[in-house]
């Protein structure tokens, strides 16, 4: 559940401050203030946390006993 | 072309989140589960070393200020160490519980690092006013560890440590360069 609460969170901040997703004002900001923004990281540290760890975590949760190995 | 002090600030909070993820699911399934795997539990150790590593290189940037670039070269040195020696726990190679002072001694010295190298009050800006929380929740937060040291088998500390980098990251999050304490930045958010 970190990872889709994390998502969860970075969507509701996106909702709550519209004015930090500026891809409609591109041209006008930095690549930086047009990319690197709070709501769009967080998003992106759940999705990674999705697909990098949490299904290797379930898999060994549910198989304990599986060698890592195989 | 060097980005914005708020968006090199920002990039560390999401790195701080990723590690916090790392460290609650640690404290969820339980060390066995976690470190089952060798990658997965050198993850965020190696993050450390490899965020060090990067903050060298704002250290090579923050030559406007002495006492910026001493701070900046105090977090680096604090992040490699505390990371190189969580990888050599996750590899095995060291096995002490006491180690984990490491990581209190690390915390605690960035803490003051932030406290001593922000020559305003807590009210002067929001940027004063986060470098202030965030070295006294450093400070605080190096209790975590030190409990972990001492008491290796109670979750409170592993919770407490890894809670400490998600608090972080929120407190990162809230940077801005130019802003008020509180509130939001202006009609449409910076330029």
């Amino acid at each position: 559940m970190l990872g889709p609460l994390t998502i969860l969170a970075g969507i509701v901040w996106a909702v709550a401050q519209p004015y930090r997703i500026s891809l409609a004002h591109a041209a006008e900001r930095s690549v930086y203030h047009v990319l690197v923004q709070g709501p769009l990281l967080v998003i992106a540290v759940g999705v990674l946390y999705v697909v990098l760890v949490a299904p290797g975590l379930v898999r060994d949760l549910r198989e304990p006993d599986r060698d890592p190995a195989a | 072309m060097i980005p914005p002090p708020e968006v090199a600030h920002w990039l560390a909070g999401a790195v701080a989140l990723f590690v916090g993820l790392l460290l609650l699911s640690e404290v969820i399934v339980g060390d066995d589960i976690f470190r089952k795997r060798v990658w997965r539990a050198s993850l965020w150790p190696s993050l450390a070393l490899a965020g060090g590593t990067l903050l060298w290189v704002v250290t090579a940037f923050s030559t406007f200020s002495t006492i910026h670039l001493l701070a900046h070269a105090l977090w680096a040195e604090a992040a490699m160490i505390a990371g190189a020696v969580q990888l050599a726990l996750a590899r095995g190679k060291l096995t002490s519980p006491r180690w984990s002072l490491v990581a209190a001694a690390a915390l605690f010295f960035s803490g003051v690092a932030f406290l001593v190298h922000e020559s305003n009050p807590w009210l002067y800006s929001r940027s004063a006013f986060l470098h202030h929380v965030i070295g006294w929740t450093l400070v605080v937060a190096a209790l975590f560890p030190l409990g972990r040291a001492l008491q290796p088998r109670r979750a409170v500390w592993s919770a407490g440590f890894a809670l400490t980098f998600v608090v972080l990251a929120v407190l990162l999050f809230a940077d801005r360069d130019v802003a008020p304490i509180f509130g939001r930045f202006g009609e449409g958010g910076p330029p």
